[in-house]
């Protein structure tokens, strides 16, 4: 028995990763405007993608293993 | 103590100090103790000794304390022996069942050494 | 700096990874294997950041924005995915000994020669090209820091071929060590990790460098160039065609990241632990994020400090520092490049020549194969010999692809032509594994039509742009214009090639495999794939093979690709656990058979096993019914459990709780009662000696010394004996409450062997025994309670002490996700009734006629306890008089 993580919902964080970052959606930060002189699409990729990243590291973690007792 | 030879006692038990105990307290009495670390031993000291008493633990690796004191209580040639359980076996029915199988008496562990000496000596004196 | 400190400092990094991967192998042979670290993995799959990341989507981010972000992010996704996926393949992969994409696609489809030289033929020619393209990056980036030093053009084409010869060189000597590919190449995939190090770290300092010493900071970069002029409009991605071409880079590089067979070898084949794959799934993308963090500044920065100066801009990571006459930066720069291509030549090759070696060269070696032993090693030899002349072969093909053809293209677009090529296998190896009735001619149809449509859309108009047929279509048909077929014009060729070659494989695999009926040998294939985690999965074990073959031939057979002692062994202990008889002068067990065309398998590949099989044994073909039989057997009995749990849950959901309740109660109750009669039970022995002899101690002064000691002596003995039962009841009544809070850490189950066996072995070597452990792991690392585990491994071994007669062996294995801890004694070993008991409290006590003097009769019932606190479990294996062993599985 593998010491259990949620697995599922990594790959939820997946698809919602492809979604967020293909058309339309990306759409909306498709503009020529910066913030700082930074272009927002950049922006808006990285966060987006960080952010997915940060969730499934979350998500690898052991869940608590304490079950109980019947 | 009559000046006759000394009344020979049996003692069983599979627990190493609590033999070592009872073999003192009876060779201080005065007895002729024979010592059995298992059922088998016993029986067979019991066949070929024919001891008058037999300080009995019930529960042992291989025949129990029940068995043998049956087993004695169906040899006419050991009509002599008595028996004395010492168990650590200590609900109603263990006791029952112990003086049902023909013993004379049945001290629960931990016992009174002093109290254990005087009821041997009674039980000699009747006899 | 002159020319020759660069050919020195080259020379001194080609030598550092000679030098890091025979450390690695030296440690392996001391059982300190690197490789067994959850980051190395995830290191070496970094392999995907080949040089196309430093000089290619630099140039591509100065043209095009943010575009070359797909190529990061898809392999992110297909991160999300590791763990179906990755996760089947690799476990696929263990059972069946499979060492290539040729192998799984062939072995899926029944052992299917002709798919295997297929799917071999592919890779190459899909590949070849691609590994030409890092050569060249290699010459020409080393031409450009050249030319710059001296001041005058210079010829880099020697040099570039000479690297080239030692990578060979390298990947020969660390790449086909073994007959057995299934063994690790512990070396090779350590400077592989090492090398993407290495090429993160040149990354960094070059962007922080152009960040902080050309401008002042990011921010001012930033604002700095976005002033120029169309700096920010590059920056938006317009019309459907880069839409597609956006989506479509991330579907195939997300392909790419498990198909490419330099993936394929690094995240399969040299995969030690699957429990590795769970820290991949945000390690690697989080290095990915890492990697890409400065292309975006560098491509800007370039841009502006080279507007309009003819720079190409793939090669901004050299010029800006080369510009700023920092050549030691320069240098770094230029380090993580060639790691970056160096790593990706290397596990390229090796991997593109197994599948060459295994399914173009074996079978023609393998066809005459005579049914004598040949010479001891002779055949090991020669199968050596085949792989490192395919592995220079590779090389050498791809050094004349880039010094001819690759001359004229970019590092770009050649990346994601062998990124289309390989996403051809996705239809049959991915649908492979998720649905039984996909087929061979499904799989073939799909792949070939796929194959040759990739060719038409991509390859032949990439290499002839001007062309007739290219430009007008052949014989003028404008419907048939490579890139725009059928009229579908709207895509960049990228997302067009895909679009087609992709829907056209992917329906034909679907149709064809749902029209047609597979062999018997390849459906039973197919259940071993889809079902590898079912719990009713068909067991390799069983029997898809039926015939006669002599054992010494098969012996035969094992000793000339094995070497005569490595194949006994293997016999002999698959034997023993399957409980098979060896007679040497008879008829071979179907189960050897196909265990040993498993073990053959993983040295000169599946298809080619299977001929060598086929020619030293009478095989009758298996019946369809036979094997129908097995599969509706497993699926019945699965369906069956279904049907029924369904059933009785639905029925009997509330009153079945209700009595549940109430039997638990009693049965609490019971166990309770029970519980403290035999607790008051065992404390009565110990009380009752302690008693006796203190009273003689105290009635009896005249006690001679001696004596008197001897009892006192034992009093304390005794007390003990009464203060650990206690202290062992209330340990259990903590664990079995549920309160106790375990205090998990990482912790190292070889070091705490290591420890308690230390601690043991004066009490083992005052009874005469020997302890032994036995493990190659050194780093067992799990989460758990540290001071739990190490009472467990105490009362074991303390258990085994006390019953063995000589020797005690003590074994640590990891086996799939489970960390296995194996306490054997040779002691009279525990008899079949018996070996569910002794788990449970007092057994000893309560089975009079087994009881023993020493001991609590907790100590099994608390490492039972403890193991499940742990989601572990404990049992034992024994036969009388032959010993007992004790196992306890904890999920890694």
């Amino acid at each position: 028995m593998p010491q259990s993580f949620k697995s599922g919902h990594i790959v939820v964080t997946g698809v919602f990763l492809f979604v967020a970052l293909a058309f339309p959606f990306m759409g909306i930060f498709n503009k020529p405007r910066t913030i700082q002189g930074i272009p927002i699409l950049y922006i808006y990729i990285f966060t987006v993608w960080i952010g997915a990243v940060g969730l499934m590291y979350w998500y690898t973690l052991p869940e608590k293993s304490n079950k109980p007792k019947a | 103590m009559s000046s006759a030879a000394p009344l020979k006692i049996l003692v069983v038990d599979d627990d190493p100090y609590i033999l070592m105990s009872l073999e003192f307290l009876m060779k201080k009495n005065g007895f002729d103790v024979l010592v059995a670390r298992n059922g088998t031993e016993a029986l067979d000291i019991i066949k070929e000794q024919l001891p008058s008493i037999v300080l009995l633990d019930i529960m042992m690796p291989d025949v129990d304390g029940y068995q043998i004191c049956a087993y004695i209580k169906s040899q006419t040639i050991l009509n002599h022996c008595k028996v004395i359980f010492l168990s650590a076996k200590s609900s109603e029915a263990d006791i029952q069942k112990g003086l049902d199988l023909g013993a004379s008496l049945y001290i629960t562990k931990p016992f009174s050494t002093r109290e254990l000496v005087k009821q041997v000596k009674q039980l000699t004196a009747d006899a | 700096m002159s020319e020759w400190i660069i050919l020195l400092v080259c020379l001194l990094y080609l030598s550092i990874l000679f030098v890091i991967a025979t450390w690695a192998e030296k440690r392996k042979l001391k059982g300190k294997s690197v490789i067994h670290q959850p980051i190395i993995y995830s290191l070496s799959l970094a392999v995907y950041c080949t040089a196309w990341t430093f000089y290619g989507s630099v140039g591509r981010a100065a043209s095009n924005g943010a575009e070359f972000l797909a190529v990061y992010i898809g392999p992110t996704i297909m991160a999300a995915f590791f763990w179906p996926v990755l996760r089947k393949m690799v476990r696929i992969s263990k059972e069946l000994r499979i060492t290539s994409l040729a192998d799984f696609i062939s072995t899926r489809y029944g052992k299917n020669f002709s798919l295997a030289i297929v799917v071999s033929l592919m890779a190459m020619i899909g590949i070849i090209p691609y590994i030409g393209l890092q050569i060249k990056s290699i010459s020409s980036s080393l031409q450009i820091i050249m030319t710059e030093v001296n001041h005058t053009p210079a010829s880099t084409t020697i040099l570039g071929i000479s690297i080239t010869l030692i990578l060979m060189l390298f990947t020969i000597l660390y790449g086909a060590r073994s007959v057995d590919t299934t063994e690790k190449h512990e070396g090779l995939v350590t400077v592989v990790a090492f090398e993407s190090i290495v090429k993160l770290l040149a990354l960094l300092v070059g962007g922080l460098f152009i960040c902080y010493s050309v401008f002042n900071g990011p921010l001012d970069l930033f604002s700095t160039t976005s002033q120029a002029e169309n700096a920010i409009q590059k920056f938006t991605m317009q019309g459907p065609s880069v839409y597609f071409g956006w989506t479509a880079m991330i579907i195939l590089s997300g392909f790419a990241m498990v198909l490419l067979p330099r993936q394929f070898q690094i995240a399969v084949v040299e995969n030690v632990h699957e429990s590795h794959i769970r820290s991949a799934i945000w390690m690697l993308p989080l290095y990915l994020i890492l990697i890409t963090l400065f292309v975006l500044p560098i491509a800007l920065g370039g841009s502006f400090l080279f507007a309009g100066s003819g720079v190409d801009a793939d090669n901004y990571v050299l010029a800006i520092p080369l510009q700023q006459s920092n050549y030691w930066m320069a240098m770094i720069t230029w380090i993580g490049g060639f790691s970056a291509a160096s790593s990706m030549i290397v596990v390229e090759a090796i991997a593109i020549s197994i599948m060459v070696s295994n399914n173009l060269v074996m079978p023609i070696l393998v066809r005459n194969f005579s049914r004598e032993q040949q010479p001891e090693g002779s055949f090991q030899q020669k199968i050596l010999w085949v792989r490192r002349i395919s592995i220079a072969l590779v090389l050498i093909l791809a050094l004349v692809y880039s010094k001819t053809i690759g001359q004229r293209l970019t590092l770009v677009s050649i990346g994601l032509v062998s990124f289309c090529a390989v996403a051809q296998f996705a239809p049959a190896l991915i649908g492979g594994m998720f649905w039984k009735d996909g087929n061979r001619n499904g799989a073939m149809a799909g792949m070939i039509t796929g194959f040759l449509l990739w060719g038409y859309t991509l390859v032949l108009p990439g290499a002839f742009p001007d062309a007739h047929f290219v430009q007008h279509g052949p014989w003028g048909i404008a419907a048939l214009k490579p890139y725009s077929l059928f009229g579908l014009s709207a895509l960049d060729p990228i997302a067009h090639a895909m679009v087609w070659s992709l829907l056209a494989n992917t329906f034909l695999y679907v149709t064809i495999s749902m029209h047609t009926q597979a062999k018997s040998q390849e459906r039973f294939q197919a259940a071993l794939f889809v079902d590898v985690f079912s719990n009713n999965r068909i067991s390799n074990n069983e029997i898809a093979w039926k015939g006669n073959a002599r054992l010494k031939d098969i012996q035969h057979l094992l000793n000339n690709f094995l070497g005569e002692a490595r194949s006994h062994n293997l016999l002999q202990a698959y034997a023993i656990r399957h409980s098979i008889q060896l007679d040497a002068d008879g008829q071979a067990d179907p189960r050897i058979v196909t265990f040993s065309e498993r073990i053959l398998g993983g040295v000169i590949g599946t298809a080619s096993a299977r001929i060598l099989i086929s020619n030293i044994t009478k095989e009758e073909e298996i019946n369809i019914d036979e094997v129908l039989n097995i599969l509706r057997e497993n699926q019945q009995t699965l369906e069956m459990n279904k049907e029924l749990r369904k059933r009785s849950l639905e029925l009997s959901k509330a009153t079945k709780q209700l009595e549940q309740a109430n039997t638990q109660l009693k049965l609490l109750d019971e166990q309770k009662d029970e519980f403290l009669y035999t607790v008051t039970h065992e404390l009565r022995t110990p009380l009752t000696s302690i008693r006796a002899l203190s009273e003689i101690v105290h009635d009896n002064p005249d006690l001679e010394e001696e004596q008197r000691q001897q009892y006192l002596t034992a009093i304390t003995k005794e007390t003990e004996r009464l203060s650990h039962l206690i202290t062992q009841v209330l340990t259990l009544e903590k664990y079995e409450s549920g309160k106790y809070r375990l205090n998990l850490s990482a912790i190292n189950l070889a070091e705490v062997l290591h420890h308690v066996i230390n601690t043991m072995q004066p009490l083992a070597a005052e009874k005469g025994l020997q302890i032994q452990l036995r493990t190659a792991e050194t780093q067992a690392l799990l989460q758990a309670d540290k001071e739990l585990i190490t009472q467990v491994c105490f009362n074991l071994i303390g258990n085994a002490i006390k019953f063995a007669r000589q020797q005690i062996t003590i074994t640590l294995l990891s086996n799939y996700d489970e960390w296995q801890i194996r306490v054997s004694d040779d002691g009279k070993g525990i008899a079949q009734e018996l070996q569910q008991l002794i788990f449970d409290k007092f057994f000893q006590a309560r089975n009079q006629t087994l009881k023993k003097p020493e001991g609590s009769g907790l100590g099994l019932a608390i490492c039972k306890e403890i193991l499940e606190l742990h989601n572990g479990q404990i049992f034992v294996e024994s036969k009388p008089d032959e010993g007992a062993t004790f196992i306890c599985a904890l999920p890694a």
